[in-house]
């Protein structure tokens, strides 16, 4: 099923801007793990890192990050803040390690000092009740004042998450600035055939176990060299 | 938000499968932890009550059903902790979980620690046979100075019986709450045929998973470094230890459940003294 979801001018521009990596976010700092596997040479090259890519894809996003940002945007939109302050708190206590805990909390800090100047939505009541917001919460917070669908907020968010992994990866493994083109396309590919599928469109409860994620990030916490905070 | 990770298929379960229950209540009281109520349903049961410490620290062993779980069996664990309560609990072997047929197993567990209480809550290895269907929820309360040690470790498929867990299914839930904080979530879904099984990210072609995990005050960072240094038996397996809301989590994958809840064990040792002031004298019946 094509999603039928249109938008307006004034939200497309938006939408582009919040995805756009410029965005002061710090997004640019984390390699969400990618950093320990290439020192650990286990992504060394395109294919590798797209099969990274695509379980990341699978598992920490689709049956992760984007259960817990479709049930903080539909709490959002019923303006039920109890229920968005359980989701968040639920989903900063499934990050693996005080690396992806303190990634999600930074990125969701800067980002809701973005919700005031880009929809100029005022959320002193919220920030006062609730001191960290995860990112993805932040998000969906942020695309729903933006005036963007969830189903389009959704694709918004795995493209810029992707978008920042691959130059990431592009940096640290690291593949020629092609090569890192080549990859956006095939996970483009990858990310549009899952959209139409019941992977997008879950009813199902999060996946927030991902036992080599876990010590991966573990391990990078003591990695000795590293350009990423996570 | 729905924290439900499992089928609701309600066909699933078996009104007729054993349901068996177990609830554990402790109190501290003239410098002794008692236990002051117990009650059981079906074959949970208490093996034995014992102070091989002090009469401060409770042990208990606690007796899962012969034999295993099986399709349509529930089991329900709940325990209770007064202020200053000190207690261990362990199991005297291993839980299996066989084939299912059909019906799905499940078990709750439910603990709930006072202020001041310590409990070491050390279950002994699932081992999750193939053509499981299986689903476990624990949920620990926590207050602020309450002190809580525990491991859980997961065996997939019998790999000294050839067995994997290619078919077999479970469903976890893992939280504990201080007060009305979520301090940790865990959901999940380990099913034979998904490719989580063997991905980097999941199970990474391991059989055996381990996360052990520590609440106290007293945990620092500088803590957990010393802890760093603490190997495992089994050269290939993977393990991290990471700090995460006042918790220590350390983890464990790789092929030998042994190994496991010895890596666990040296962390255990050398905490203990710095949390509670006690030795970690290892339980009889880890060794038999």
């Amino acid at each position: 099923m094509k999603c039928a979801n249109t938008l307006d001018d004034l939200a497309l521009f938006k939408l582009l801007h919040i995805v756009s990596p410029t965005l002061p976010v710090g997004a640019f700092s984390y390699s969400q793990t990618l950093e320990w596997w290439v020192e650990k040479g286990l992504i060394n090259n395109e294919s590798s890192f797209i099969d990274w890519l695509k379980d990341m894809t699978l598992y920490s996003q689709f049956k992760g990050d984007l259960c817990f940002f479709t049930e903080a945007y539909q709490c959002v939109s019923t303006g039920d803040f109890k229920s968005l302050f359980d989701v968040n708190s639920l989903f900063l206590s499934s990050r693996e390690s005080s690396e992806l805990r303190a990634e999600t909390v930074q990125m969701g800090y800067s980002l809701l000092k973005l919700i005031p100047e880009i929809t100029q939505t005022n959320l002193d009541e919220l920030t006062c009740a609730q001191q960290s917001f995860g990112y993805p919460i932040a998000w969906a917070l942020l695309s729903f004042h933006a005036g963007v669908s969830l189903h389009i907020a959704k694709k918004g968010f795995l493209w810029s998450w992707l978008e920042n992994l691959v130059m990431v990866g592009v940096k640290v493994i690291p593949l020629g600035q092609t090569a890192g083109q080549r990859v956006l396309v095939t996970m483009v590919d990858f990310l549009s055939s899952h959209c139409e599928t019941e992977v997008f469109h879950n009813t199902f409860s999060p996946i927030t176990v991902l036992p080599g994620l876990a010590i991966a990030s573990a391990n990078h916490e003591t990695q000795y060299t590293r350009l990423f905070r996570s | 938000m729905s924290v439900d990770n499992g089928s609701t298929d309600g066909s699933e379960y078996d009104k007729s499968g054993w349901r068996a229950f177990l609830s554990l209540q402790y109190k501290f009281l003239e410098n002794k932890t008692t236990l002051i109520s117990r009650s059981h349903s079906g074959p949970l049961r208490i093996q034995k009550v014992l102070y091989p410490e002090s009469p401060a620290i409770c042990h208990t062993l606690v007796l899962h059903p012969p034999g295993g779980v099986a399709g349509g069996d529930n089991l329900n664990i709940n325990v209770d902790l007064g202020t200053q309560a000190h207690v261990l609990i362990t199991q005297p072997g291993a839980t299996k979980w066989y084939k299912s047929n059909g019906l799905i197993a499940s078990q709750n567990v439910s603990i709930k620690l006072a202020a001041k209480s310590v409990l070491e809550w050390f279950p002994q290895e699932s081992i999750f046979f193939d053509q499981v269907k299986s689903k476990t929820h624990t949920l620990i309360d926590l207050k602020n100075d309450s002190s809580f040690f525990t491991w859980e470790i997961y065996c997939f498929g019998r790999r000294f019986s050839n067995e994997s867990f290619l078919e077999g299914r479970l469903l976890t839930k893992y939280q504990i709450r201080l007060d009305d904080n979520w301090l940790l979530n865990e959901q999940g879904s380990f099913i034979g045929s998904d490719r989580f099984m063997y991905s980097p990210i999941g199970m990474a072609n391991k059989s055996i998973w381990g996360t052990f995990i520590v609440y106290h005050s007293k945990i620092s960072k500088e803590l957990i470094s010393s802890c760093r240094d603490i190997a495992a038996e089994e050269k290939l397996a993977l393990v991290g230890i990471t700090y995460l809301n006042g918790m220590l989590i350390a983890r464990y994958l790789g092929d030998s459940s042994e190994s496991a809840k010895n890596y666990f064990i040296k962390i255990w040792q050398h905490l203990r003294p710095f949390l509670i002031g006690v030795e970690g004298v290892i339980p009889r019946i880890w060794r038999t």
